[in-house]
């Protein structure tokens, strides 16, 4: 029976083939809605699939800067393996002659042990199935890697080795393919939007090649239990691991020598030694050797000679180290060692002395300075001058060769003219006295100085002390205080501040997954329109749907129900409808997600690297879409009946849905134009300030607004014209002229109608204005490249930069070898000397580079760790490039807001740059904010962002100063990225020569332009993909005006029937009809069309290019479906039976 | 008197400023009392009848129903007051399509506060008999003809026992038999039912079978000659 209950029920099944398209309207609606959403669930689904796939099993991994033995790792536990995980070049080795090898520049050798994890090739060299397809090798090609050589010595000190010989090793096998869908192709431990080229060798051949057995930089574990895992990793290191050997000296045997395999001892290992020897009660002493140059006196001068800086007055045995009767030193003083050669032996104190040395960072090349102090005397070495060597424990405290730490290539050589050393070494300036010193004393010093003192000249960024000497422990030998301090030391280094913590890498790239972006809110965003005119239609079809019914309404009325009872009723079931069409439509969400990641992947700069995304749907989503659905459906509903109520039951009875106007249209007033007109010059001012803007993005915004001025202004002179054809009273002479009185006629309607497709059409055009290209002054100084045409990056970082002499000498070298097999009679010498000559005239800047997660907007991961980029005084002093906004203060920050970068902040944060879309849309923050960063050791540091730069070729990496990159990261040692400014016509040349030159680094040339366009290039997609699905909407927005027109033509049915009545044909009716729709239509699509026009100006036809083809389709196939309603409306016009439509009127 | 209305005046706001519609009507009736108000098109028959109907408000004058000014009540008491108090036989039937002719007379008991589902039913069934639709019940309106369609109308305008039936050109869109059907069943009813009943019409034969003849000329009611 029926109920107030089932009465909706009873009516939505009654009415269906009325419910039916507001069904489908709901169910766009929700499959849009649900769709969008979904994209952002497929996003973030995707990237966790990935984030598993590419962990190949890794929970959690350590890489370290430095090498520890592989048994750390293999007594951890049997779920975590040692590693080597190195970033490479590869080539491919052709075997017909003449043919040029291909090169891939960044891809990662894993070197894994055959009880790694076992997704992971561990038996032979394999590559994995991209770095095949992209080499073109096969099963048993032979290729070359290319790979960073270790070097316990930083590279960037006095005694490290900087040349491409010295520092990349080679290795050239034969290898097997991965196959397509094996885990161990997609292997990488960090959130990168690239896809991950590996190589894979076995861990022992590796260790080999690289001269490192039992060595490894990187320890991975399947772990379950990170902390655990952890706990154990930081007992299992030793203190080789570290680099730090506990040593009695034997040429004395009087103390304990604390030293560092990287020659100088870092600050967290010093201080735990002295924390160490205050708790044993052991006195200990801080000693810092380094070579000088020259030691000089007037005329007379000593060659490469070792400089001692310590506490020269301590107490035996680690000292003293002062003349006969002298107790102190001063920091400006020195003490010369007293042997029976020295040049200088005849000096008294007071005398000048100059050291003369190159600075202890040489990485931007030697820097040689010259320290002066005043002699404070002699020390001597030797009790007798008959025997200058004698028994340990015997010896002057000076005469101590041990207070060098031995280092292979000098301390082992049997003569100095033997020595292989890094630096600068002129062998003519070795006397045969100095070779004498040598072969009796060895490395001893031959001078002193405070330890104050040799700080300020020799200390460097990675450290300040070669060596602690302890004394032992009174009743102890110095061995048995050596075995003690081994313990002790051991137990009190923290393997957490130095960095020996395995990240939870499974954790991390479960974060990053959730996407830097967020899809669903920025797809919701897209399909606004979509959405929009699916729940415009909802709401005008449902209205039209109970006008029809009008009558029952007002019965209902009639017999006692009170309107909200009515309402109510009508709302439950708009409820019924939406629901059954919300849920249908959750259906076609899968497949409106699934078209839009088609769309992503085939519009995305770069389709490989977004080719995981899959649909992944969540009930969650479904649920959401559902209700919200429903809900905005029931909204659109409840203001479609809003009007209803207000209308009468007796006026409801008659079939009328409307209120009758009782005003006379108004009168058009004097100023009726000058709204239009103030708007329009508002708008033209816009466009012309537009140009003057140098920040591309409020020159975009600028057009922008004065785009939209001009739409107001149109729309404001649409409404004057309605008006002017609603008052007109000449006689219409032609029937399009009885049309066109008609739109003015319902003007709020027509209107309504004409504002909807012209804003509708203006955004979706206008939104052209923010498709970027790098602008015409991009190349210049003060443009987004800042005047570097090519940005150069290398896998393995060049210690020697490619415009320094020594730099110039490892490319003339590399091109050398690279230029062997070159087809032609050229011989290789020779064209790489043509190569280096096309350095002449190029300015190019290194900088330093802490890897991290890629911050452009082409990585869909979120990321955490972004790469940084120590930027060198050189660049900091120049400036150049394009800012959009600074903490700039002064005139000089102003006009070069680089020094920002030098300018300490009160809280002590490193202050940073980054490029504008990255700071605002990857790390989500202004000018001003902070970011929290480990340094090396993995202590957080807090950088402060002072400015945005604007096109800039570096979207992926936030910029530091030099020095403060040198301090939080001081391992991070040699250059890998290049700021190169050529000549245009050398460009290409220069390119290819510096790819060739540095193939060992993995050195690879692109233009900044290219970069730039390709981070711009995802804008552009997301612009396409809100241009289509706004165009779909306006599409829906056209058939809702089709509704609009039918309701207009079912009020009117009795006035064309009377027109039939008197008889007006067919063809003019339809024409009536027909011109009356597309008069709006014009109207709408053209005053979009002429103000976004104003948006895009800045845009020339060639930039528009592809996307105007596009943009004319929409509008074409809009205009085509305005037409289609305006004749389906025409042909509802003319089914209306001819009697009762004029009885009815 | 149940049913009294004074000085009742009705204009229409129109662009040219308010257009009189009734002029001081006064009206008094009791329960039994059958009224026939006759008069040209536009003379203010329907306007009075949606007055009398509480589907209008006058712009002057007042209104009783059982002692009830239905004006001065808010808009849920007022359509509860019509759902009591008011029945309706229009010149269409405003049948409901989707419903039968049963559900049809009891459209307006659904929204009867507390009302008994039973014997409304059986009332619905007892009137359909009288009106000669009983065996019809299950029928729906498309399948009744126009003479069966009113009376189901006039069978939906009793269900609540209403002190007030209205019927505005009841016969209209009838053919002479079904029109004196319809008046006959109407004057039947009304007496069966104790009620006020107030016919507009424009036929001589329908008012001319009521005891009392009313006529609307230019907005005022006089006694019909």
């Amino acid at each position: 029976m029926l109920t107030l209950r089932s009465f909706p029920l009873r009516n939505a099944a009654f009415f269906r083939r009325g419910n039916l398209p507001v069904l489908l309207g709901v169910a766009v609606g929700a499959a849009v809605l649900t769709g969008a959403l979904l994209v952002g669930d497929s996003l973030r689904g995707s990237l966790k699939e990935k984030a598993d796939r590419q962990l190949a099993g890794v929970t959690a991994a350590w890489i370290g800067p430095r090498l520890i033995r592989t048994e750390v790792a293999e007594t951890i536990g049997s779920d975590t393996y040692p590693a080597l995980l190195l970033q490479g070049s590869i080539e491919s080795v052709p075997t017909a002659a003449g043919k040029l090898p291909k090169r891939i520049g960044t891809v990662t050798v894993v070197g894994v042990s055959s009880n790694g994890p076992s997704a992971l090739p561990s038996e032979s060299v394999t590559v994995s199935n991209r770095v095949a397809n992209r080499l073109g090798v096969d099963n048993g090609d032979t290729i070359r890697i290319g790979v960073e050589k270790f070097s316990a010595v930083p590279r960037s000190s006095l005694l490290g080795k900087r040349g491409t010989d010295d520092t990349t090793q080679s290795i050239t096998v034969k290898v097997k393919v991965l196959p397509r869908e094996t885990y161990a192709n997609d292997f990488a431990l960090f959130p990168s939007p690239q896809a991950p080229l590996n190589v894979y060798v076995p861990l022992a051949i590796l260790q080999d090649r690289l001269g490192i057995p039992g060595k490894c930089n990187a320890v991975l574990s399947t772990t379950t239990d990170v902390p655990t895992t952890n706990e154990k990793f930081a007992k299992s290191l030793g203190l080789a691991d570290w680099g730090v050997r506990v040593v009695v000296p034997t040429k004395r045997d009087a103390y304990v020598s604390v030293e560092s395999e990287t020659l100088v001892l870092d600050g967290p290992t010093v201080a735990a030694v002295e924390r160490v020897c205050r708790k044993l009660g052991l006195r200990a002493e801080r000693t810092l050797v380094y070579l000088a140059n020259e030691i000089a006196a007037g005329k007379e001068a000593i060659p490469y000679s070792i400089v001692c800086a310590t506490n020269v007055a301590a107490p035996a045995p680690l000292g003293p180290l002062l003349p006969p009767g002298v107790s102190t030193l001063a920091d400006d003083e020195i003490v010369l060692a007293d042997w029976a050669d020295s040049p200088l032996k005849g000096k008294k104190p007071g005398d000048t002395v100059s050291v003369t040395f190159f600075k202890p960072e040489l990485e931007a090349g030697e820097q040689t300075e010259t320290a002066t102090f005043k002699l404070k005397g002699f020390v001597p070495l030797a009790v007798s001058t008959a025997n200058p060597t004698p028994m340990p424990r015997t010896r002057l405290p000076a005469n101590d060769p041990d207070l060098t730490p031995p280092f292979p290539g000098i301390t082992d050589k049997l003569r100095i003219g033997d020595w292989n050393p890094p630096f600068t070494f002129d062998v003519k300036k070795v006397k045969p006295r100095d070779e004498k010193y040598w072969d009796v004393y060895r490395t001893t010093p031959k001078a002193y100085v405070t330890y104050a003192a040799g700080v300020k000249l020799f200390g460097s960024r990675f450290g300040t002390v070669t060596s602690m000497r302890v004394a032992p422990a009174s009743e102890e030998t110095p061995e048995q205080t050596a075995e003690k301090l081994k313990a002790a030391i051991r137990a009190e280094l923290d393997p957490a501040a130095s960095g020996f913590v395995l990240e939870d890498t499974h954790t991390r790239l479960a974060t990053a997954s959730k996407g830097g972006t967020d899809f669903g809110g920025l797809f919701l965003g897209f399909s606004f329109f979509l959405i929009g005119a699916a729940l415009l239609l909802v709401g005008l079809l449902f209205r039209l749907n109970v006008e029809r019914r009008a009558k029952q309404v007002g019965l209902l009325l009639a017999t006692g129900y009170p309107m909200r009872t009515v309402r109510r009723m009508l709302l439950a079931e708009g409820l019924l409808i939406a629901g059954l069409g919300s849920a249908f439509g959750l259906v076609f969400a899968v497949v409106f997600a699934r078209a839009m990641l088609a769309i992503l992947v085939d519009l995305w700069p770069d389709p490989e690297s977004v080719s995981f995304l899959r649909v992944h749907v969540s009930l969650l989503t479904l649920g959401i879409g559902f209700v919200s659905t429903v809900l905005m459906a029931l909204l659109a509903i409840w203001l479609s009946l809003r009007g209803l109520a207000k209308v009468p039951a007796p006026a409801l009875l008659r079939g009328e849905t409307e209120l009758p106007r009782l005003t006379e249209p108004s009168r058009l007033g004097r100023f009726a134009l000058l709204g239009p007109s103030f708007c329009f010059v508002a708008g033209l001012g816009l466009l012309f300030a537009g140009p003057t803007q140098s920040n591309p993005d409020i020159r975009a915004m600028t057009f922008f607004s004065g785009g939209g001025f001009l739409l107001v202004a149109g729309l404001l002179l649409v409404r004057v014209v309605l008006k002017r054809l609603a008052r007109d009273n000449t006689p219409a002479r032609r029937v399009s002229a009885l049309s066109a009185r008609n739109a003015g006629r319902n003007m709020g309607r027509s209107l309504l109608t004409v504002s909807l497709l012209a804003t509708a059409t203006f955004l979706l055009v206008a939104v052209e204005s923010f498709r970027r290209t790098p602008d015409s002054n991009f190349g210049s100084k003060d443009g987004g490249s800042g005047g570097f045409a090519l940005i150069g990056e290398s896998s393995v970082p060049v210690f020697q930069p490619p415009d320094s002499p020594a730099g110039l000498d490892d490319l003339e070298q590399g091109l050398e070898r690279a230029y062997q097999n070159l087809p032609g009679d050229v011989p290789a010498a020779k064209r790489a000397k043509e190569g280096v000559d096309t350095l002449d005239g190029t300015t190019i800047v290194p900088l330093r580079l802490r890897g991290g997660d890629d911050a452009s907007c082409l990585n869909l991961y979120q990321a955490g760790k972004p790469r940084i980029l120590g930027v060198p005084d050189k660049l900091i002093d120049r400036g150049g490039f394009k800012f959009s906004d600074t903490l700039a203060e002064s005139a000089d920050e102003k006009k070069n807001p680089w020094l920002l970068l030098r300018k300490p902040q009160p809280d002590g944060a490193i202050p940073f740059l980054v490029e504008q879309n990255s700071a605002q849309w990857m790390l989500k923050i202004g000018v001003g904010d902070t970011l929290e960063l480990p340094d090396e050791a993995g202590t957080n540091t807090t950088f402060r962002l002072v400015g945005t730069l604007v096109d800039c070729p570096f979207q992926s990496e936030i910029f530091i100063a030099d020095e403060a990159f040198r301090k939080l990261y001081p391992r991070q040692e040699g250059y890998r990225v290049f700021l190169i400014d050529a000549h245009p016509e050398k460009r290409e040349k220069l390119a290819a020569v510096l790819e060739a030159g540095f193939r060992a680094n993995g050195m690879s040339v692109t233009p900044a332009r290219d970069r730039v366009a390709a981070f711009q290039a995802v804008v552009g997609t997301y612009l396409t993909l809100f241009q289509v699905l706004g165009g779909f909407g306006l599409i829906l927005g056209v058939l809702g005006l089709a509704v609009v027109l039918v309701r207009g033509v079912a009020e009117r049915a009795g006035e064309l029937a009377l027109l039939r009545a008197v008889g007006y044909s067919s063809a003019a009716l339809r024409e009536l009809v027909a011109v009356e729709t597309i008069f709006l239509l014009v109207l709408g699509l053209g005053v979009g069309v002429l103000a976004a026009a104003g948006s895009v100006l800045p845009q020339s036809a060639a930039e528009l290019g592809g996307q105007l083809g596009r943009l004319v389709t929409v509008l074409a196939a809009v205009f085509l479906t305005g037409v289609l309603a305006a004749t389906a409306a025409t042909r509802f016009a003319l089914r209306v039976p001819l009697v009762p439509a004029l009885r009815a009127e | 008197m149940a049913l009294v209305a004074r000085d009742v005046r009705k204009d229409y706001p129109t662009r040219s400023g308010p257009l009189p519609v009734l002029t001081d009507v006064s009206l008094s009736l009791d329960r039994g009392d059958a009224l026939a108000v006759t008069g040209p098109s536009g003379s203010g028959k329907s306007t009075l009848l949606h007055i009398l109907g509480t589907l209008d408000a006058p712009t002057a004058g007042t209104v009783e129903l059982d002692g009830v000014n239905p004006f001065a009540l808010a808009d849920r008491e007022l359509a509860a007051f019509r759902n009591a108090k008011i029945g309706f036989v229009f010149q269409e039937h405003h049948l409901l399509p989707q419903c039968s002719v049963l559900e049809n007379v009891l459209i307006p008991t659904l929204v009867t506060p507390n009302a008994d589902p039973v014997k409304f039913e059986a009332f619905a069934k007892d009137l359909l008999d009288r009106v000669g639709l009983g065996h019809r019940l299950e029928h729906r309106p498309a399948e009744l003809s126009g003479g069966e369609r009113q009376r189901a109308a006039v069978a939906r305008a009793l269900i609540q026992k209403p002190v007030l039936l209205l019927a505005d050109e009841p016969t209209g869109n009838l053919d002479r038999k079904n029109a004196a059907g319809i008046g006959e069943l109407l004057l039947d009813l009304h007496k069966q039912e104790n009620t006020i009943l107030i016919v507009v019409t424009h036929s001589s034969e329908l008012a001319n079978i009521l005891p009392k003849r009313m006529e609307m000329n230019d907005g005022k009611l006089v006694t019909a000659a």
